[in-house]
């Protein structure tokens, strides 16, 4: 596992940040519409997004004044694919206690 | 949205007890633990069911024949319904240290439903992750030393 995956599992630890990534899948957003649905000040919103950045899952950018939120799907698919080799390790042993589950049961009628 | 564990649940057509028996004994394990591509030798397994206890074992890829162990110390044991440990560090391991593995296993009519949850993907597995290379860089350096010799 790569320190940058580290980093993204880390930063998608914390509940808020899942909740900022979400909201951000329906388009950049400023740190106060971000706030918006959290009972959380503007600077605590803040320390999450840098949190985001430094995991690479969001970028930010000045317009005027305003810094926008965007994300980036490229290190969540990254971590999506991490835990994906484990669930797909899981499946395919699911697959395999099934049919020996059936054998086993498939030998003990025939006994 | 990614969470920070895995989960899986399936349904099997058998009962609970014998899914149990299948996790736990070494003959039955052995039929069909590991990915598509790897084997479980019976002899490798070396399971003891109890709070302190242990679920061991090593898969063998059919083709390459290389091994990865998992070592798992249990904590919780609730025969048939349920187990939890900790995987444990160990070369080449094929669950990295410092995930939790918890099992289990309910009536779901005449079928046995297995929920199971992995992880956590977290900075202190990753600490731990370090520390497994770390020990990796050791084993090369012991072993170039000897070459040296």
């Amino acid at each position: 596992m790569t320190d940058e995956l580290s980093t993204v599992f880390a930063a998608l630890a914390d509940p808020t940040r899942r909740a900022i990534l979400l909201r951000l899948t329906a388009g950049d957003a400023n740190v106060a519409q971000l706030a918006e649905p959290f009972a959380m000040s503007q600077p605590a919103i803040s320390k999450h997004l840098k949190v985001l950045e430094g995991a690479g899952l969001i970028s930010r950018s000045r317009q005027a004044t305003a810094r926008f939120s965007h994300l980036e799907a490229g290190p969540l698919r990254e971590a999506t694919e991490y835990m994906q080799t484990y669930k797909r390790f899981w499946n395919e042993s699911f697959d395999k206690l099934d049919s020996a589950l059936a054998d086993y049961l498939e030998e003990e009628r025939t006994a | 949205m990614t969470d920070t564990h895995v989960t899986m649940t399936r349904a099997f057509n058998a009962p609970r007890e014998l899914v149990w028996r299948f996790w736990t004994e070494a003959d039955l394990l052995s039929r069909w633990f590991g990915p598509t591509g790897y084997s479980v030798p019976v002899d490798s397994v070396d399971i003891d069911m109890r709070p302190g206890g242990r679920w061991n074992l090593d898969m063998v890829g059919d083709e390459a024949g290389d091994r990865s162990p998992i070592r798992t110390a249990l904590l919780e044991v609730d025969q048939p319904e349920y187990f939890f440990g900790d995987q444990l560090n160990s070369p080449d391991s094929a669950f990295l240290p410092g995930m939790q593995l918890r099992v289990q296993f309910h009536d779901h009519g005449e079928k046995t439903r297995v929920t199971l949850h992995q992880g956590p993907f977290t900075p202190e597995f990753r600490d731990l992750t370090i520390e497994g290379w770390e020990l990796s860089f050791q084993k090369l350096d012991a072993a170039v030393e000897r070459e040296g010799q």
